[in-house]
């Protein structure tokens, strides 16, 4: 126990945690200097990884980047951060920066959380990505119903709606995602992709969920394509949309309404009805988990109503809200927790084997030490209760089922 | 471990764990009073650990919750801070760091450079220290609970009300290895 594990860590990645931490923070080099009562080089030397931190030093650089010492201590995965420069369209939002770089800094955290709960847990996330498609010298909407169609040929969708968007994304393409409260709220998503992370998606959970399963197809469709490109999707953010944005638009309409799919459907209304109204809308929307103005704008596209349908619901001022209530339209189906179920289960698998403690828990799932003892028991129970038993029984999650 | 092995120790250091779950009880103060020795918590766990439990009615526990404060044990000498003092301390808290956060590794750090009995339901820290300083005691909030059940004879209306207060208001269940779960299903 007197061994100092400070003397066996990586100079260099704690170097480069504690610099990160300390810019996070926004401090200076200086500020870290007055902290530790030291020359300002000395600070250069500890992030460069040329001088050893001593444990009271680090004790206190910690405290004052609002760290625990458990974040420098701990073996975590070694991920490049994400830099990202928004250029060209973003150009209009680069003053907002500052306000974007929160959000893609909790992004990375929760990423990297995800990724070390696997390496705790030694369950590695199977990632089953397509390679990067060509769309080179199509047009932009005859690409993304292409790719579109192929990939729910690729996942086994068929060509009906899809009612668990975030789970098939998570589940069966390998993708983190994550729901954000994002503010402003023309901030629809984010997407970043690194090397060992993989493809990682921030919504904004303040969406209503038909725009949030809209985003996610929006970002699925930049997965697809433009796999290495990180992009922030908001709404009304250009004068002239440019062409990766203009795919990944048309690729969410196609992904969660493929034309045949859509078609057929549309068609048997047509067959039982003289006239479609604004209801029949609303209930496919509904049907689709898309919103009444992304639907009647496909239908449009696909030419089975006349264009400007959208438009004229617009100047009458049309409101989607009251005709869903009308209707007893409820909410749409959805997952919209923070994080991931699986993450969670890892993270209560990693608690229930006394890999991580109550503290660490609490972290990993963004919550204080009570709800965090909420959240296992209520999985715990809700295993049990799947597992048939009428009794409340111990479950072990992490017990061999092979006997 | 026994309960009174932990009393071959000066002090019992306790956990974030055992703090809510002690606090849930909602016989804190009965049960620190009859522990024949003295009581501590990090002034860490105190400080920068917003420590909660459930005070809603009994039918809906989770309706609201309450900040533990214990600064009324604290004024009453039933519990005492404790800091990390010395070079050593330092040194012991940044290497337990590397496996338990920031309050169960300065906790422990005390315990061991001090010689002191830790009090803590976190399984992590007890499979770290029963691995690596076997020569101090660890206890559970149960054996705290079930000292004062033997020493102070409460009936068992009072019994089972502060092991479901603890059940409800601290979502706390012992695991099922734990030497005591048999007295606490008891009284389920």
């Amino acid at each position: 126990m007197d061994e100092n594990i400070l003397e066996k860590l990586d100079l260099h990645q704690l170097g480069r945690e504690l610099q990160q931490a300390r810019t996070k923070r926004g401090l200076t080099q200086a500020d870290a200097a007055q902290i530790l009562n030291v020359a300002r080089t000395t600070i250069t030397a500890i992030e460069k990884g040329e001088r050893r931190i001593k444990p009271d030093e680090l004790i206190k650089l910690a405290r004052a980047y609002g760290r625990p010492v458990n974040d420098f201590t701990r073996p975590r995965p070694s991920i490049e951060p994400f830099q990202v420069q928004f250029r060209g369209p973003y150009l209009r939002i680069m003053d907002e920066n500052e306000e974007i770089k929160k959000y893609i800094d909790e992004l990375e955290d929760l990423s990297r959380d995800y990724l070390e709960l696997e390496q705790i847990t030694n369950s590695p996330l199977v990632k089953k990505y397509p390679n990067e498609y060509t769309i080179k010298g199509l047009r932009v909407d005859q690409a993304a119903e292409d790719v579109a169609n192929q990939e729910r040929k690729r996942l086994g969708l068929g060509d009906g709606p899809i009612p668990l968007l975030r789970d098939i994304l998570e589940q069966d393409v390998g993708l983190r995602i994550f729901y954000l409260p994002i503010q402003p709220s023309q901030y629809s998503a984010m997407y970043l992709y690194d090397h060992d992370l993989g493809g990682c998606i921030g919504v904004n959970r303040l969406h209503p969920e038909a725009r949030r399963r809209w985003s996610l197809a929006h970002d699925y469709g930049h997965f697809l394509v433009h796999r290495f490109n990180p992009t922030m999707f908001i709404i009304n953010n250009y004068q002239r949309i440019p062409q990766n944005e203009q795919f990944a638009d048309c690729f969410a309409a196609c992904f969660l309404m493929p034309a045949s799919g859509l078609t057929m459907r549309f068609n048997d209304i047509r067959k039982t009805k003289e006239k479609i109204v604004v209801a029949d809308l609303c209930m496919l929307a509904h049907f689709y988990g898309v919103s009444v103005e992304a639907l009647t704008v496909r239908l449009e596209d696909l030419k089975l109503i006349p264009t400007g349908i959208w438009e004229r619901l617009q100047q009458g001022k049309f409101k989607v809200r009251e005709a869903q209530a009308q209707l007893g339209l409820g909410e749409i189906q959805c997952e919209d927790s923070k994080l991931p179920i699986r993450y969670l289960n890892l993270a209560v698998v990693a608690f229930g084997q006394g890999l991580i403690t109550e503290g660490q828990l609490s972290h990993y799932l963004r919550v204080d030490r009570l709800e965090a003892r909420n959240i296992v028991e209520s999985l715990r129970r809700h295993i049990s209760q799947e597992s048939g038993s009428s009794t409340e029984i111990e479950f072990n999650l992490t017990e061999s089922i092979n006997g | 471990m026994q309960i009174t092995d932990a009393f071959s120790h000066d002090c019992i250091i306790l956990d974030a764990c055992c703090i809510i779950n002690l606090f849930a009880s909602q016989q804190m103060r009965a049960i620190l009073e009859s522990i024949p020795r003295s009581l501590s918590v990090a002034a860490y766990v105190k400080d920068h650990e917003a420590l909660k439990i459930y005070t809603g009615p009994i039918d809906n526990v989770q309706a609201t919750t309450e900040l533990i404060d214990l600064q009324p044990f604290i004024g009453k000498n039933l519990l005492v801070l404790a800091d990390i003092e010395t070079e050593e301390e330092t040194t012991t808290y940044i290497n337990l760091s590397e496996r338990l956060d920031d309050g169960e590794a300065i906790t422990g750090a005390i315990a061991i450079n001090r010689n002191w009995a830790i009090a803590t339901d976190d399984i992590a820290s007890l499979k770290l220290f029963q691995s690596r300083t076997p020569n101090i005691a660890l206890v559970s909030t149960l054996d705290l609970v079930k000292y004062w059940v033997d020493t102070v004879k409460p009936n068992d209306g009072l019994i089972y009300e502060t092991l479901l207060n603890i059940r409800l208001r601290g979502r706390y269940e012992p695991h099922r290895n734990h030497p005591l779960r048999e007295w606490w299903q008891k009284y389920r």
